[in-house]
């Protein structure tokens, strides 16, 4: 009785799907488990500003020294995050990482995360070396791309108040009253594909 | 030394159970230091005075040498006692509670934007927060929040949130300094740091608070998130700003030097650096940098390869003779350079028309220069340590502040704490030398040795004579003050303002000097040195100086002149410059494009001064290393003039600044007979102009220099250009404070705001040499030269003698505390 249930086993395996898939599939693999560690993204403010302070701290704690910033202040003028600082370059070299997430953990501001994104083979190490602009989130609903003011309130205090004892998400919505930088170079594509206009490093 | 220390009475005192012994008057926080216990602290400096107020280093004084305990105490303020028993935070729980206490109450308030803060990673309050027990705050209020980064002034940016209140910048401006930048305002927890107003560009020492704040208060605008001190590498070396010879650290990111500290060790010269030393690295990163050789053809300076430019250079040069060519290497080069250009002068060119001073010079300062370094005085020129022992100091055409910053800092010092006297021969009390307290003895320019002489200050061993490069314009002082050293025994320094000048003059490059103090002419001398230079003669004949190279060039005797780093506002005539490098074949070894480019035939670049090693030699004729801190793509002036002299089928003898200095070193020690010296001859009085007043003029440590180019914060750091009469010259020709006057000379025009100067000696007119052209435009008289002193037909509003606005701004931000309180709910 043993020996057949072994062997019931087998023919129910037979006709069942594979779970292994062949690759490339053009779009049709299957979603990867929810914390997978695929490629960075810088996240954003509700109002398109951007997270990242430029502290380096990703840098420090990148164990392939795959990451490389410079810093810049941010200026009434040109803000591109709310604080006093922001990354005028960003880089993450995918010929060198590891994907060991300790940039992640090192981040203190959440503005870089990992995205389920996979498929990041391509042809040259230059096309390899992501710039800021290509590792930044895509812009959603109400966020305008930087550089603009704040519009979740002209203050720091304003614009962080209440964050991040709440633990929640921040959903707040940018203010109207405050009057809007026209979205100049506002990107609408959410997913990216990588391709020859690429701007290298 | 010896004899100083055994005369100090020892004090034995346990700290930790350990034993110690150190100097009665020791506070127990250095006696600490010396038993291998450190105790943390925010406010204590060794340089400056004890204040505790940070309260951070709480110790537990179970005997306080008497047998009776004391109550905690800042280890900072309390002197060591014999028998004395400290227990510190390592020992004692109630000196561990007391710090984690206070570290605690100092980061109630404090910020937690690391992230953002320039200081994290070299903050003493981060590492000192990263080690407390409690690594939670209790504190769940609203933190005090103040307007974020200000400028206090331009290099400077005050965060007021993140400061702990220990005063160490306050306490620079009044003990260091003298230029008081920064005031605490308000008491207890409303206390808060605030810039003072007036304090116009900041002083030449403003930097040196952003590298003592324990914290990211005050931070440096340059340096402002320009890198994380991880990702820094540094290098030890020497500064080029001055003749100082100032110990710095260059932090280079990414190949890109970021910024340069002070590296001298607590108490001892370069412990502090001036803001030119500072933040005057900019210059070979601006765009004007010139990375490949340039060859003009039809006219034009167009790129061309190595091989071209030296073909070309080899080809303008070759078929001259030695009298036909001349060598102006400029004032900036290190040791190696020189020695380069001085071989190079006299090994492949033969010729001795090679100076080094690209300014106002005279031929009673070549002899003077050349009597000096013949006869080795240099090698017992004074020194820092001299001037702690002086009893009194003559400064004799000389500005320590603004020529020689950390000499000033040390006269200040010696002023402050060695009752030290100064005496400033000089038109008018300086800023500088007022914060000096020095005597002033005033005088017109040119007229220094008569007026010291009618003030009765007589010298003696216990004096020291100070003199500036601005005596060669000034007839007889050099004369004076070398017989008065002779005479009386006291001691002279001739300080150049230039960093590389005494190393130039070391190498050779005077018309009168070959390497090592060797006369030209001095067949002895010369025999040695052409035996270790593989040569059967060297020329012979005194070659010209910088006046007459010009001169020589105008009339067709010299055809080709090989410069250096040459800025044509430093001459006293730069149009005769201009004419004479315009009709000659002109090679160029530069780092950047600058206005000789303009009538060059020949460009090579050379390195920075970042970017290669050598040796400096300081007004204390002390060698100093410069190292590379960036491996640049240029090569040195060494390698490019070896490459010129193979090209030119000749062989300079080494290729590299290593072997140049090997083979300087390699140099047999000469000291000349006094026979073949040269005596100093006063120069004849400058004959006196068409003019009302006498004009007196110096350059100030900010200025239009091209080597401060793309230094943003020292631009807006200058002082405005003013233009100084004393009150009755003011009256006499109808000035009044405020008004724009407008000098004239030779047809050139100054203008410039009015600053009635009392105390300032009659009929001279004092004006910055090199500030603010653009607007002022540059007058060609040299001080002592008589001007005319008009006032202006038109005001020029945009000269506003009160300055920038800033600082009033500023002042009516200091007060929002209160209001930010007042508008929280508690």
């Amino acid at each position: 009785m043993s020996a057949l249930s072994g062997f019931w086993i087998t023919l129910r395996t037979i006709f069942r799907r594979s779970f292994t898939q062949r690759y490339p599939q053009r779009g049709k693999e299957l979603v990867t488990a929810p914390r997978y560690h695929g490629r960075h993204q810088l996240n954003r403010w509700p109002d398109g500003l951007e997270k990242c302070v430029g502290c380096e701290l990703c840098a420090w704690a990148c164990p392939a020294d795959a990451i490389y910033i410079e810093a810049d202040a941010n200026t009434d003028a040109a803000r591109y995050a709310p604080g006093e600082r922001y990354a005028r370059i960003y880089q993450i070299n995918y010929t060198r990482c590891i994907f060991c997430g300790l940039c992640i953990e090192a981040c203190p501001t959440r503005a870089l995360t990992m995205t389920n994104e996979f498929k990041l083979a391509d042809t040259s190490r230059a096309s390899l070396c992501y710039s800021k602009e290509e590792l930044l989130a895509p812009l959603a609903v109400g966020m305008v791309a930087p550089p603009h003011e704040r519009l979740l309130g002209l203050s720091e205090q304003e614009y962080f108040a209440g964050l991040p004892p709440t633990g929640e998400p921040d959903k707040r919505i940018p203010s109207l009253d405050i009057p809007r930088v026209p979205p100049t170079t506002a990107r609408t594509k959410t997913s990216r594909k990588r391709g020859s206009k690429r701007g290298g490093k | 030394m010896n004899a100083v220390v055994n005369a100090v009475e020892l004090v034995k005192l346990t700290i930790d159970g350990r034993s110690v012994q150190v100097p009665r008057g020791t506070t127990v926080i250095r006696a600490a230091e010396q038993a291998g216990v450190f105790i943390p602290r925010f406010c204590d400096h060794p340089a400056l005075q004890p204040v505790g107020v940070c309260r951070q280093c709480l110790v537990e004084i179970p005997d306080a040498g008497n047998g009776k305990s004391l109550k905690l105490q800042t280890s900072c303020t309390l002197e060591v006692a014999e028998g004395m028993k400290v227990a510190t935070q390592a020992t004692s729980e109630l000196a561990a509670a007391a710090q984690a206490g206070v570290s605690e109450l100092l980061l109630l308030n404090h910020p937690l934007d690391c992230p953002e803060c320039d200081q994290a990673g070299e903050c003493p309050l981060q590492n000192q927060a990263m080690l407390s027990p409690r690594q939670v705050s209790r504190f769940d209020g609203v933190k005090r929040h103040l307007p974020k980064a200000l400028a206090a002034t331009p290099a400077i940016m005050l965060d007021r949130e993140r400061c702990v209140q220990c005063m160490r910048c306050v306490r620079f401006g009044t003990e260091v300094s003298g230029d008081v930048l920064f005031t605490m305002l308000g008491r207890g927890a409303e206390m808060q740091l605030a810039a003072c107003p007036g304090a116009a560009g900041g002083g030449y020492f403003a930097g040196n608070t952003v590298q003592l704040c324990p914290v990211g208060a005050l931070t440096s605008s340059d340096y402002r998130f320009q890198a994380r001190p991880f990702e820094l590498v540094s290098t030890q070396s020497t500064c080029d700003g001055c003749a100082g010879g100032c110990p710095i650290r260059v932090d280079v990111k990414n190949g890109v030097v970021r910024r340069r500290l002070a590296a001298g060790a607590p108490n001892q010269v370069g412990e502090w650096l001036c803001d030119r030393g500072r933040y005057g690295f900019r210059s070979a990163q601006t765009a004007e940098r010139i990375r490949t050789p340039m060859v003009r053809k039809d006219g034009l300076l167009v790129q061309a390869s190595w091989p071209e430019a030296l073909d070309a250079a080899a080809k303008g040069l070759r078929g001259l003779a030695g009298s036909q060519v001349a060598l102006l290497p400029g004032g900036r080069l290190t040791l190696e350079n020189a020695y380069a250009y001085s071989r190079f002068a006299r090994v492949v060119l033969r010729t001795n028309n090679i100076d080094c001073r690209t300014r106002a010079s005279s031929d009673e300062e070549t002899q003077f220069l050349t009597r000096k370094q013949a006869a080795q005085v240099f090698a017992t020129a004074p020194d820092y340590a001299t001037l702690e022992r002086a009893k009194q100091v003559v400064l004799l055409c000389f500005e320590p502040e603004e020529e020689s910053p950390q000499l000033f800092l040390s006269l200040r010092r010696a002023v402050r704490n060695l009752g030290l006297q100064v005496f400033a021969v000089a038109p008018y009390l300086s800023a500088g030398n007022a914060k000096l307290h020095a005597q002033l003895v005033a005088c017109k320019p040119g007229d220094e040795v008569r007026a010291l002489a009618a003030q009765g200050i007589t010298l003696n061993a216990d004096s020291v004579m100070l003199v500036g490069e601005r005596a060669a314009i000034s007839a007889g002082t050099l004369k004076w003050a070398a017989e008065t050293a002779a005479a009386t025994g006291a001691k002279l320094a001739w300080i150049p303002r230039r960093s590389g000048e005494l190393a130039a003059i070391a190498a050779g490059c005077l018309p009168t000097l070959l390497p090592g103090g060797r006369l030209v002419g001095d067949a002895r001398a010369c025999a040695t040195l052409a035996t270790q230079w593989h040569m059967t003669t060297l020329p012979a004949d005194v070659g010209h100086d910088l006046l007459g190279i010009t001169t020589a060039a105008r009339t067709g005797d010299i055809r080709a002149i090989i410069t250096g780093a040459l800025d044509m506002r430093d001459l006293p005539d730069p149009e005769l410059l201009r004419r004479a490098l315009g009709q000659t074949f002109v090679v160029s070894l530069a780092v950047k494009q600058s206005e000789v480019s303009e009538y060059a035939d020949v460009v090579f670049p050379v390195a920075a001064p970042d970017e290669q090693d050598g040796t400096l030699i300081d007004w204390t004729h002390t060698r100093r290393p410069v190292v590379a801190a960036v491996r640049g793509t240029t090569p040195p002036d060494v390698a490019v003039l070896a490459a010129l002299a193979t090209a030119l089928g000749n062989d300079l003898g080494f290729h590299t600044t290593k072997a140049a200095l090997a083979s300087y070193n390699a140099l047999p020690p000469w000291i000349s007979v006094p026979a073949v010296l040269p005596t100093i001859t006063a120069t004849s009085v400058i004959p006196p102009a068409l003019g009302n007043v006498i004009l007196s003029t110096w350059r100030l440590l900010l200025d239009e220099a091209y080597s401060l180019d793309g230094a943003a914060v020292l631009q807006a750091s200058m002082p405005t250009a003013v233009a100084r009469v004393s009150p009755e010259t003011a009256q006499t020709n109808g000035l009044v404070d405020g008004a724009i006057a407008q000098i004239g000379a030779g047809g050139a025009r100054w203008h410039g705001p009015v600053r009635v100067t009392p105390g300032m000696v009659n009929g001279v007119v004092w004006i910055p040499a090199l500030t603010q052209t653009a607007e002022c435009g540059q007058l060609h008289a040299l001080s002592g030269e008589r001007v005319i002193l008009t006032v202006a037909a038109s005001p020029m509003p945009w000269l506003s003698p009160n300055g920038p606005p800033r600082f009033e701004q500023l002042w009516d931000n200091v007060y929002p505390l209160r209001q930010a309180r007042g508008g929280e709910a508690r």
